[in-house]
């Protein structure tokens, strides 16, 4: 029996790419025969997304450590199922393979720990994961092997039930227990918090054209983010005023206690903060006094302690990045779903970095403050640097390319040329002459824990969609998908350890006794 | 990085969902290969005949967030020549090319010796919100070419890289390597009626 549903090709040609011409049709397998062999040896290319899951359901071995190419097709498929097929129609496949329920399970769990609460609020997984747990539920009795894999489920049931998440990705699970435990406690604690508060990164208007971004809860009373805003601009709350235009010369006048978000988490309207006799804060071309305490304010700053805390925001935002955000955002970019709301922030956080810097530069009047600012920023961006924040990197430094600063040539002429060598250095790294090569080839080199700069990401992803066709004959393009997984695989490589370093100064183990320290430093070198 | 040069830069410029990736796409799989694996290099080069030798052609296609384009001043300084793009059925992207243009303008200092197309693209689609006269306007006043593409329906998008080649007055280049060059006359009328040029 030969099936066109889905082809392979030889993995020892694969590699050279006049072979592929030639696709291989392989027959379809019957459950454990010799299809393991041939695994290893031949990489899915296309086919249906039923044939595909089949495939996957067959080859599936239940052992921990299986082979890494079945391994990262599993993960191929998981990742970029929203491409070919909907979260319903998985579980609906899901579903009719159910007589293979401990495969089904298998990959579930692995489904379960890739997309962590990515699935949380799905309706369609939250219903079959019941399904499937009262299934496994009802063999318990007679098959006690299963109980490992009932806890695993009812632990992955309740996770789903109580809105947390955990650490279950199969990579961490090699790791030494107490790494992974207390990596446990604070992924969860983390995580955990920044979900129930829900953040959002929030634009209040003080001119018509400028803005503070600030981070709230999504919970934000009027009161509070006035006074926010008062305390940010120094000015007294009690005259300040915030209006809500929610159309085209329609304005609302928030009371104190309102919220300032709708329940969608997006905000009524454009907010405005003014003075209660509706005059500005702030005229960005008057107010002389005002501008040069906010220089002053800047330079005051450490950068090192600058760049610390700007990685930091950028980390927490990072780190619940999900995989598949990348995912919808390039295939669904004009579909507002909720799937890709930390992505967004973080790519809105590059534009506001971006315009910091020139907002920052561009209301400074005096010439040796100014040139003060842009050596800060200069160093700024090295930190940002050396912490392998690259995505907070390059919004400082586009920040001073752009023409509105750079053509400032009497405030760069006074810039010593030690910055100026620096500065051209890491404008190096943003040349995107050979398709960013420069910043590539240096951030390969970076070991991570480190924050990628996420819009190259995303137009690789928008280049590999554009390029290659997702069917072939109504065959799910497999190559295609693979691509794409291993581009947004490339944000955990880079989130690796993130979470270690500081779950090893979380828990120091020491010996607190002078007594045993000294015998160690004998032991270790003996007294002459 | 060892500076090749040899290297004919070509900058893209435009607000996100233009259809810049689109348009560079088709060009670069036209003349390329059918599958298209993005982190390499080589794809974004092309060997063209330049001046009775040959030179590569490289594309640079500015990469920001979508909602924000982002400039860069190296890729400005170091490019030879540009393409700004807008989206026929969107006015607000076609006044997001001003502020780079400024900085083309700005970075470059005089811009009349510098090949520039005006680029409207997605010509297939019916929403149109500028007609072809306001972006041949935007053109004249700019005093750079102008031209409407669909990298859709591959729409002019090889006569747009052979037109902006052909812009360059100090050189002699063409996408064929060949070296027969068809002439300027029967390109011209070949043309007739898809690009105007200022």
């Amino acid at each position: 029996v030969v099936s066109k549903q889905i082809r392979y090709f030889d993995d020892e040609s694969s590699s050279d790419s006049t072979s592929r011409a030639e696709p291989v049709t392989m027959p379809t397998f019957d459950e454990d025969s010799a299809d393991s062999i041939v695994s290893d040896r031949y990489v899915v290319v296309s086919g249906t997304s039923e044939k595909i899951l089949e495939h996957l359901l067959n080859d599936l071995t239940l052992d921990e450590d299986q082979g890494t190419t079945q391994n990262t097709l599993l993960d191929d498929f998981l990742l970029t199922y929203p491409v070919f097929m909907s979260t319903s129609d998985l579980c609906q496949a899901l579903r009719e393979a159910l007589e293979r329920k401990r495969k089904v399970l298998h990959l579930v769990s692995h489904w379960m720990a890739l997309c962590k609460d990515f699935l949380r609020e799905d309706e369609h997984v939250k219903l079959f994961v019941k399904t499937l747990c009262r299934y496994v539920l009802d063999d318990l009795y007679e098959h006690p092997a299963l109980e490992k894999d009932v806890r695993e489920l009812q632990k992955l049931y309740q996770l789903h039930r109580r809105h947390t998440t955990g650490e279950f990705s199969p990579q961490r699970k090699s790791r030494a227990l107490f790494h992974q435990f207390s990596l446990k406690e604070n992924g969860l604690q983390s995580r955990g918090t920044h979900r129930e508060t829900k953040e959002a990164l929030c634009h209040v208007y003080i001119t018509m054209n400028s803005y503070l971004c600030m981070r709230v809860h999504a919970r934000l009373l009027a009161q509070e983010l006035l006074q926010a805003v008062a305390e940010r601009m120094d000015v007294p709350q009690g005259d300040l005023a915030l209006v809500a235009v929610t159309y085209p010369g329609g304005r609302l006048l928030l009371q104190p206690k309102d919220r300032v978000f709708s329940d969608s988490s997006r905000p009524i309207g454009r907010l405005h903060v003014c003075r209660k006799d509706l005059g500005e804060i702030l005229n960005p071309f008057i107010d002389n006094s005002e501008l040069q305490q906010r220089t002053a304010r800047m330079l005051s700053l450490n950068t090192w302690d600058v760049a610390v805390a700007l990685t930091n925001f950028d980390w927490t935002i990072f780190d619940s990045v999900h995989e598949q955000e990348l995912i919808y955002f390039t295939f669904s970019r004009h579909s507002s779903s909720n799937h890709t709301a930390a992505l967004e922030l973080l790519l809105q956080r590059c534009n506001e970095v971006q315009l910091w810097v020139m907002t920052e530069v561009l209301l400074c009047p005096t010439l040796c403050k100014r040139v003060q600012l842009i050596k800060k920023f200069i160093k700024i961006a090295a930190h940002c640097k050396a912490q392998r924040n690259l995505n907070c990197f390059f919004a400082i430094i586009m920040g001073l390319n752009t023409a509105a600063v750079s053509r400032l040539s009497q405030t760069w002429e006074k810039i010593p040329g030690k910055f100026k060598k620096l500065f051209s250095e890491l404008e190096t790294v943003t040349d995107p002459s050979l398709n960013h090569k420069a910043y590539r080839e240096s951030f390969k080199k970076m070991k991570a824990p480190k924050i990628p700069f996420l819009p190259l990401l995303l137009k690789d992803i928008t280049f590999i969609h554009e390029g290659n066709k997702t069917f072939h004959d109504n065959l799910v393009n497999f190559e295609k998908l693979h691509m794409i997984a291993d581009t947004v695989r490339f944000i955990r490589q880079c989130q690796k350890d993130h979470m270690e370093v500081r779950a090893y100064i979380d828990y120091l183990h020491v010996i607190d006794n002078q007594q045993t320290l000294f015998e160690l430093s004998h032991r270790l070198e003996p007294r002459a | 990085m060892p500076e090749q040069s040899n290297d004919y830069r070509v900058v893209v410029f435009g607000a996100g969902g233009v259809g810049k990736s689109s348009l560079v796409l088709r060009f670069v799989k036209g003349t390329f290969r059918d599958t298209y694996i993005p982190t390499v290099e080589d794809t974004y080069r092309q060997v063209i005949s330049c001046d009775k030798s040959v030179c590569t052609l490289q594309i640079t296609d500015t990469t920001g967030s979508h909602q924000f384009p982002a400039m860069q001043r190296l890729s400005i300084s170091k490019g030879h020549a540009f393409i700004l793009v807008y989206s026929i059925t969107s006015k607000q992207s076609l006044e997001e090319l001003k502020p780079i243009y400024q900085q083309v303008l700005a970075i470059k200092g005089n811009v009349e010796a510098i090949p520039i197309m005006l680029v409207g693209n997605k010509s297939d689609e019916t929403q149109r919100e500028v007609e072809t006269k306001d972006g041949e306007a935007q053109a004249n006043q700019w005093k750079c070419a102008f031209m409407e593409t669909s990298a859709k329906t591959n729409h002019n998008v090889t006569e747009l890289f052979q037109e902006l080649l052909n812009l360059d007055k100090k050189r002699n280049m063409s996408l064929n390597i060949d070296g027969k060059r068809s002439g300027k006359q029967s390109r011209a009328e070949r043309l007739k009626g898809k690009c105007s040029v200022m």
